[in-house]
């Protein structure tokens, strides 16, 4: 069904969507990439991205950002797996209870879901408070503003999207495969690794894509449980932007960021299936 | 076709093993294996189980250790018995606090209400129009969805910087409705997918102007996906923090980003009491929202 616009006036209306986001989403974000090209005398260079890619400081925060979200995802897997599998065998009455105890937590704000880990890994904190209560330590153990933190903030921040991803996919997975592996012989580990996990692949790779690039472009986690002493590449580009006032070096970060993402997106996307897409 | 269709049925016959069908009569069907053959193990203390049990605990752990301590009599950690004194100090004196809820308010009902009309309009244009670019206005509509906060803060951050525009509420506001646009025009356009668009030819049929087409009967059946987004949307923008921080300016915080604030200068109880009326908040907005998903679906 397809009209030709006659009413201007009613053309206009529906181009003010695409007018606002043009002015104010994709302009900026263009902006950003030719300012992450301008050399100090106006022509376009790569001199900025040479300038931070060779800085020791950016390298080390980059590959700090990749090996977390790797530490990060992995754990998410192995974890979500086994659960989410068990949602499914579950009867449907508990599942409903088990899904919305998972969702719950996603709907509360970051920021005080994040906060909450003060509480338990602080300097005053119930983790610390545990162990001199039974003399393990005499001082109080760091744990706060450290890449351990981070860790642990930011699984618990995703680990319930990877178990949605991989409820959804193992919903697909027809019980009666499972059965048939079971009666030919299969043992119970191996119709997991041989059956279940090929068949719930594509889901697997939805939930690690949103995973990893979510802990890599992360803020609020890293800001608050790293600080500026463990920074991230979201924490680092924006102390470059607000607090070194080093507007160039946050242009580069960001496209570095950017291209990041994109690179992951589409290297995932290779081991998906070739017949779900 | 059909004589080697029914060679293969002929093939599997003979292959079922009627050993395996006496074996299991007394199951649900002839070929399943009984259920608690399949199911033994997750009624024992399976690894599964144990996995199940520890990832609700670690999801939970802090929101339960939250919940806890706002109620605790003293600030600290030690347990000092039962009381509400941090809700008494969070409702009658954190006035700055308030200030920035109401930041937070007045941002979430305006973005909402211009992000609604922007995008449900654009939803309704899209699927009613043709056009070369349409293809690629819905990529571009996709974008800040699947683009980083930090990215789209930063960005706009830069942006407003460079052409003047004073940070504070407007640039909040703005970077709001960019945000929330995309999701009020996606849950439109799949409302709108589902649409009987004979109706509509019915409508011009009978004499109805265009206008009058938009507003009597495009308008009313795309109502529900227009309020499932206003809502998703107010809720998005009361809980965006990343981009929020990035373009907001002196006297503009919102109250994710007074809460962040306090929490750089240490735990206080006052926000464990906030968590929790957080939390409640949600629950309720999202109980509401699916008894008014409900009724507005019964009633259309």
């Amino acid at each position: 069904m397809s009209l030709k616009p006659k009413t201007k006036a009613l053309t206009m209306l529906l181009g003010a969507g695409c007018l606002f986001l043009l002015a104010y989403f994709l302009l900026p974000l263009l902006f950003v990439l030719y300012e992450s090209f301008l050399g100090t005398d106006g022509n376009l260079t790569v001199s900025r991205y040479l300038a931070v890619l060779q800085d020791n400081q950016f390298q080390n925060v980059y590959l700090r950002t990749l090996k977390m979200a790797v530490i990060v995802t992995v754990i998410a897997v192995f974890t979500a797996y086994p659960t989410a599998y068990l949602m499914m065998k579950i009867k449907s009455s508990h599942k409903a209870i088990l899904m919305s105890l998972v969702i719950l937590p996603l709907m509360t704000s970051p920021v005080a879901r994040t906060y909450a880990w003060i509480v338990i890994l602080g300097r005053y904190g119930i983790v610390n408070q545990t162990l001199s209560l039974f003399g393990l330590t005499r001082e109080p153990v760091r744990m706060l503003y450290t890449e351990g933190a981070i860790v642990v903030g930011l699984l618990q921040l995703f680990l319930p999207i990877m178990v949605l991803n991989l409820v959804s996919a193992l919903e697909n997975v027809p019980s009666e495969v499972e059965e048939a592996a079971l009666s030919l012989g299969s043992s119970k580990i191996g119709t997991f690794f041989r059956v279940i996990v090929p068949l719930s692949f594509d889901g697997l790779i939805m939930g690690v894509t949103l995973v990893f690039t979510g802990c890599i472009t992360a803020y609020v986690t890293p800001a608050i449980l790293g600080g500026a002493k463990v920074l991230t590449l979201a924490t680092l580009m924006r102390q470059q932007a607000l607090v070194l006032m080093n507007w160039e070096a946050a242009t580069v970060i960001a496209v570095v960021m950017i291209l990041t993402t994109l690179i992951l997106h589409t290297v995932l996307k290779r081991f998906r299936p070739r017949n779900q897409t | 076709m059909n004589g080697k269709g029914q060679e293969r049925i002929v093939k599997k016959k003979r292959l079922e093993p009627s050993r395996l069908v006496e074996e299991h009569k007394g199951s649900s069907g002839p070929y399943r294996i009984p259920r608690n053959q399949v199911f033994q193990d997750h009624r024992k203390f399976g690894f599964s189980n144990i996995m199940l049990v520890l990832v609700i605990l670690f999801l939970f752990m802090p929101l339960f250790v939250v919940i806890t301590y706002s109620f605790n009599a003293t600030r600290g950690m030690r347990w000092n018995g039962f009381s509400l004194v941090w809700y008494e100090k969070l409702f009658f004196d954190s006035k700055e606090l308030w200030r920035a809820f109401g930041n937070s308010f007045i941002i979430a009902i305006t973005s909402s209400l211009v992000a609604t009309i922007l995008g449900s309009l654009a939803a309704v244009g899209i699927k009613w129009y043709k056009f070369k670019s349409r293809a690629y206005i819905q990529t571009v509509s996709f974008l800040p969805m699947v683009l980083p906060e930090v990215i789209i803060g930063i960005s706009m951050l830069i942006f407003f910087t460079a052409v003047r525009i004073p940070l504070g509420m407007f640039t909040i506001f703005v970077a709001h409705t960019t945000f929330n646009l995309p999701f009020v025009f996606l849950l439109v356009s799949a409302r709108l997918d589902e649409f009987d668009f004979s109706i509509i030819e019915a409508a011009r049929d009978l004499g109805a102007t265009e206008m009058q087409t938009l507003v009597k009967v495009i308008i009313p059946s795309i109502m529900p996906g227009v309020m499932s987004g206003m809502l998703m949307a107010v809720t998005m923008s009361l809980e965006d923090f990343v981009i929020t921080f990035f373009v907001s300016g002196p006297g503009s915080a919102t109250l994710p980003l007074y809460v962040y604030s306090m929490i750089r200068y240490g735990v206080s109880p006052v926000i464990n009491a906030l968590s929790l009326v957080l939390i409640l908040g949600i629950m309720l907005i999202a109980l509401l929202f699916r008894r008014f998903l409900k009724t507005i679906a019964a009633s259309s």
